[in-house]
């Protein structure tokens, strides 16, 4: 498969989208940044799969958003809580970049397990570091949740390379509601133990 | 009518109807305890795949249900596991009341057992990966708390658990590859790599075991228990169909070294972090972690030995971690709290919780007399016929839990006052409490006296896995 | 089976005194059934000794692995005949000197747990597997856990309890290890020949059981059962593991001798001898004549006599059961344990005859130290058999021929065994060891009686032993050990929970991360190739 510089956009576009999520208090943000990861993975995946197939993706992943934006009730769970002092953000950021680059080395090596054109290794590879580095990083539901997804949906860009069984990406899609629909739920408690 | 219709598809659309009437426990317990235990007698008596004759009638049970050209296929070997599965679950959800379980226990978990036999029964088995993760996905509201916070330990759980679901996708997808690659010792390694950390992640195997005690001490620790015995026999019985299907699995040595290893370093770091803890909870999860270890050594072993002992092992595991947990259970709810030092005389209170407590601990430990004597006997006599250095690792894992079991005893029958006043019995549990904790207690002695009976129930399931050895 | 046939009796007759009391039969004929049926149980296995050996094998209790392709095996063969024959003494023996208590509180659940434990003790006798020996010991130390855990009073006696049942445990997961071994080495299990470094674990585990290796006291004070149940529970115990190290050929050489447990074991011995000595009365040091004979069994495994080694276990288990049940006295009853400590002094042809050959070693200093302890423990059997007690005349008249005969069965036990069995012990003896040895006994009695009109020097006496009681069994008792391994506990403790407190802490994710990317990279496949 050849490489195209278009190819790279994507790339781009999940990078910054997960960076946006990585650094975002707002809830509203975080919500548009996994939309626009999800446009992205999207914008991979339909470089393997008919846009009926991948389109599935990207409203799996936005139905997610909206599950969990919807959850989010009243003015205390508007922002999610870490501390949103300038030397975390700063941390936050340095540590994205790092991942963001740690992918980009080593994705050469990485091309040697999977046959994945270069872009899309680099592209899945960024929303699977952001993600567990997301997950590591908090121990807040909601981002936690966020983190999962991302990093599912980093694999699922890896995954629609090299496997087209519509029914595992169906399974996939379920899973991914699956999750947003428990973070949902977690978020739904949680709002409960803030109101009592 | 097939196999996977009345042991998966059933028991999941009652989980859906009770989830409605969930509020009403009394009735939902005794309704779903009763339909486990009829599907655990139904599928020993019944043989799969044989037309059977009740009275006039004839029937026949098909081993195989086609759903969207996908086969799910109970064979008749299996129906032990289902069975055993069913079993348990009916006796964990008929003391559901006692435990403090919320009310998504029954419900979820019945449709968690579906999902995970599901999972056991799918072909091609890569769908397995995806039936475990809606099983995990299910249990999350089972294990938390009513009125409670959420808890860094269900979220660690969640993540763990979901992280496991690509690696086994890739591994399904590298084993297929490896046979046409150039180089097809590197992708079945790669896809050996892709396997393992898949059922790391799985089963809890170090590092990834960190939490296992953090949901164990997180307030549900029967539900907990309940969870990890039936994820955990579940995805045992699917490692043994990979080995069963994969040749290079069984013949490559490093591999098997890399899991009698793990299984090593798990015996030990359960054992040992067992003997330095200060809440009961928290033991249930290093009794998981103990025990998975000996799980992966008998895996290692890849004898006949080594995958029987694998089996037998799965009784008195999921009896012991029944026992513990309920007892650990009932003790959260009749004095709030299971800190050791705040416990310290409790048999002179509670002897059923005290009695069912030592026993359960000692069966996992592997004391003799009790259940798990036999089995972890077995192993570390093959163990031991190869390498005294594995051995000795073993036993120090070993010794550490019997430390622990020394422990627990000062505890529960040193009274805390130095004077003889508190030294006499005061029942203070329940009349069903006490039932409860008796019959599984006499349970754990049965097995213990007794191993021949779950040898003579989980023998057949080997028939299975023809290739293992 | 008929090698459990003793067993079949003993829990049979549980059951029934349990029934009958439980119908409020009276105490006084509980007493004699129970009389009739552990005379029945001893003269049972009398008989059977004409009709040795049996085997009772169950070779299908778990029949995966090779460890337990022999199974629970039992054999009635001249050894084990010897301990079944013994227990079953002891055990008729206390039952009949139970006559001078029926009075007291709960006697007949007493003589139910007298009955079960005795059974179990046929069970310990003829155990001949791996596996019966490991599930024989648990359930004995599960037995005694319970029973004296039941009539404990104190915090302290309850944590006593607890200690000793891991001591205990320890020494049962020191002998699995030593099968385990056995099978690494050899490829099975085997009793026959020992080689030395299976011998050094095993001596170890009967050891830690018996209180010799390293010397423990796990009970401060002797536990409240003191005779009856007492008796049989401590004998049964002794006998678990006794009976196991009997069984052992020991090889050694020069290379590869002893000599470090013979080290410990004479260190046991010589404190455990003092401390018996010392005591306040003959229950009291019990402890210590169970740890210094034990210490003498060991010692003549080591030095090559095994014959030895039995012969001091019958003394251990009649000579001491002797003193132990010597509860009611009088004048004319001192002739009795008199007799007894005849047969350890090891006079020529006197069953401990070859006893005293046993202690003599290569190494001077271990000899000497077991000698003279020996000398010192047949001075405290004297001392406190002449110490006055409760007289057997206040009891009813036929306490009083019933009474001495339990005692009058030890010792004819003894000499059942001594005659009848075959392990050529019918000898003279070293008489440069016992003829002193008993000069120096008579002496010991004779001025026993002297000092005691001597009021000023006996409570000097008694004073100076209580005070070096007290000082050297606190030394001994390994408390300050103990506080220093608790400190090393606690700072584990800290280490493991710091540890998981990163784990599960707010990084623990990362941790994972970079402990899995550790792991990847020690198995990548440059690894392998």
């Amino acid at each position: 498969m050849r490489t195209n510089i278009i190819d790279f956009a994507p790339v781009i576009l999940v990078s910054i989208a997960s960076l946006l999520l990585l650094l975002q208090a707002n809830w509203r943000w975080s919500i548009i940044a996994l939309s626009l990861q999800y446009i992205a993975v999207f914008w991979m995946v339909l470089s393997v799969w008919p846009v009926g197939l991948a389109a599935v993706k990207l409203v799996t992943g936005w139905m997610a958003g909206a599950v969990l934006g919807a959850s989010i009730t009243g003015e205390e769970g508007l922002r999610i809580s870490f501390k949103e002092i300038f030397q975390e953000l700063r941390f936050r950021f340095v540590l994205g970049l790092l991942i963001i680059l740690f992918v980009f080395l080593i994705s050469p090596r990485i091309n040697n397990l999977l046959p994945i054109p270069n872009p899309f290794l680099i592209g899945g590879g960024v929303l699977i570091g952001m993600g567990l580095l997301q997950i590591g990083l908090t121990k807040e539901p909601l981002r936690v949740v966020l983190g999962l997804l991302t990093f599912l949906s980093g694999f699922e860009v890896y995954y629609a390379f090299i496997e087209r069984s519509v029914m595992v990406a169906g399974f996939l899609s379920i899973i991914t509601l699956g999750i947003a629909l428990m973070g949902a739920y977690l978020l739904n408690l949680q709002n409960k133990g803030i109101s009592e | 009518m097939s196999a996977p219709i009345i042991w998966i598809g059933i028991p999941f659309l009652i989980s859906i109807i009770v989830w409605f009437f969930r509020k009403n426990r009394p009735l939902i317990i005794y309704l779903i305890s009763g339909f486990c235990f009829l599907l655990a007698v139904t599928a020993l008596i019944v043989k799969f795949g044989e037309v059977f004759s009740l009275g006039p009638l004839t029937l026949e049970i098909n081993t195989t249900f086609t759903v969207f050209g996908r086969s799910f296929i109970l064979q008749d070997s299996e129906r032990f596991i289902v069975a055993l599965l069913y079993f348990s679950a009916g006796i964990w959800f008929s003391a559901a009341r006692i435990s403090g379980s919320n009310e998504f226990f029954l419900p979820h978990g019945l449709a968690v057992i579906s999902f995970l036999i599901a999972a056991l029964t799918v072909q091609p088995f890569l769908y397995a990966a995806l039936f475990v993760e809606i099983a995990v996905l299910l249990s999350i509201p089972m294990l938390i708390k009513s009125g409670e916070e959420i808890t860094d330990g269900v979220l660690r759980f969640l993540v763990f658990q979901t992280l496991a679901v690509p690696f086994i996708l890739l591994a399904g997808w590298a084993f297929e590859q490896a046979p046409f690659s150039a180089n097809s010792q590197l992708q079945f390694f790669q896809a050996s790599i892709f396997l393992g950390l898949g059922f790391a992640f799985w089963l809890s195997i170090f590092p990834f075991h960190a939490w296992v005690p953090m949901v164990a001490e997180e307030g549900q620790p029967y539900v907990f228990a309940f969870l990890i015995s039936m994820i955990s026999t579940s995805i045992l019985v699917l490692s043994m169909d990979f080995f069963n299907s994969y040749s290079w699995l069984r013949n490559e040595p490093v591999l098997l070294q890399s899991i009698q290893i793990i299984g090593t370093i798990m015996v030990v770091f359960g054992g040992v972090f067992a003997a330095f803890q200060k809440r009961l909870s928290r033991l249930i999860g290093y009794a998981y972690i103990y025990e998975i270890g000996f799980s992966l050594i008998s895996i290692g072993i890849t004898t006949e030995i080594g995958w029987e002992t694998l089996i037998y092992s799965f009784i008195p595991r999921i009896f012991s971690l029944m026992v513990l947990s309920l007892s650990v259970a009932v003790l959260n709810n009749n004095f709030k709290t299971d800190q050791l030092d705040e416990i310290r005389g409790l048999f002179y209170k509670s002897p059923f919780i005290s009695i069912a407590t030592i026993l359960a601990w000692f069966t996992i430990a592997g004391l003799p007399l009790l259940g798990s004597f036999p089995i972890k006997m077995t192993i570390l006599s093959e163990i031991s016929s190869t390498s005294i250095l594995y051995t000795i690792w073993i036993m120090i894992g070993l010794v550490g839990s019997l430390f622990m079991g020394g422990r627990l005893l000062s505890v529960l029958f040193v009274s805390s006052q130095k004077t003889d006043v508190d030294s006499q019995l005061k029942i203070q549990e329940t009349t069903a409490q006490a039932v409860f904790l008796s019959i599984e207690s006499i349970i754990l002695i049965v097995l213990g006296l007794f191993p021949s009976i779950f040898i003579s129930i989980m023998v057949d399931v080997l028939n299975a896995y023809t290739n293992l050895y | 089976m008929i090698a459990l046939t003793p067993f079949i009796l003993l829990v049979f007759a549980a059951i029934l005194i349990l029934v009958l009391n439980q119908i409020k039969i009276n105490l006084g004929r509980l007493w004699l059934i129970a009389m009739v049926f552990s005379l029945l149980n001893w003269g049972l296995v009398l008989i059977l000794y004409w009709f040795m050996p049996f085997t009772f094998t169950i070779n299908n209790w778990f029949s995966v692995s090779n460890i337990f392709q022999t199974g629970f095996s039992f054999t009635l063969n001249q050894y084990s005949w010897i301990y079944l024959f013994s227990l079953s003494a002891v055990f008729l023996a206390v039952i009949m000197s139970e006559s001078t208590r029926i009075t007291e509180d709960y006697q007949a659940q007493n003589w139910v747990a007298s009955f079960l434990i005795a059974a179990i003790g046929v069970l310990i006798s003829v155990s001949d597997s791996i596996l019966t020996i490991i599930l024989v010991w648990t359930v004995i130390d599960l037995v005694e856990f319970g029973v004296i855990l039941g009539t404990v009073k104190t915090q302290k006696q309850s944590l006593e309890t607890v200690l000793s049942f891991v001591v205990r445990l320890g020494g049962t997961v020191l002998l699995i290890f030593a099968a385990l071994y056995s099978n690494y080495i050899n490829g099975y299990f085997d009793f026959g020949s020992v080689p030395f470094n299976i011998g050094f674990v095993l001596l170890i585990s009967v050891g830690l059981r018996l209180g010799v290796l390293p010397f423990n006291l796990p009970y401060m004070k002797e536990i409240p059962l003191r005779r009856g149940l007492g008796i049989i529970i401590r004998m049964t115990s002794v006998v678990s593991s006794i009976v196991v190290i009997n069984r052992f050929v020991l090889i050694s050489n020069a290379e590869s001798n002893y000599h470090l447990i013979q080290i410990f074991v004479t260190l046991a011995i010589a404190a455990g001898s003092i401390l018996w000595v010392v005591s306040k009365n003959e229950l009291e040091g019990r402890p210590f004549w169970i740890i210094v004979l034990s210490g003498f069994v060991i010692e003549s495994l080591i030095n090559g006599y095994p014959t030895a080694a039995i012969a001091w276990s019958l003394v251990l288990l009649l000579t001491g059961s002797v003193l132990f049940l010597f509860s009611d006295r009088s004048k004319w009853l001192f002739i009795l344990p008199a007799i007894s400590i005849l047969s350890m002094i090891g006079l020529p042809f006197t069953p401990n005859a070859i006893g005293l050959s046993g202690l003599i070693g290569d190494n001077l200093i271990f000899t000497l130290t077991n000698l003279s302890a020996c000398f010192v423990l047949i001075f405290g059997y004297l001392r406190f058999a002449l110490k006055p007690a409760k007289n057997l005349e206040s009891n009813e008249r036929w306490v009083w021929l019933v009474y001495p005969l339990g005692l009058v069965l030890l010792i004819v036990t003894h000499f059942i065994v001594f005659f009848i069995t075959d392990l050529n012990w019918i000898i003279l003896g070293p008489l440069w060891i016992s003829i002193p040895i008993l000069v120096l006994s008579i002496v010991v009695v004779f001025f026993n009686q002297r000092v005691k009109t001597e009021n000023q020097y006996s409570a000097w006496a008694r004073v100076f032993s209580e005070r070096l009681s007290a000082s050297v069994s606190t030394f001994l008792r390994f408390d300050w050990l103990y506080k220093i391994l608790w400190g090393i506990f606690q700072f584990f403790q800290s280490i493991l929970n710091n540890l998981s407190g990163i784990l599960e802490g707010h990084g623990g994710i990362i941790w994972v991360l970079v402990l899995v990317a550790l792991l990847i990279t020690l198995v990548s496949p440059k690894g392998i190739q």
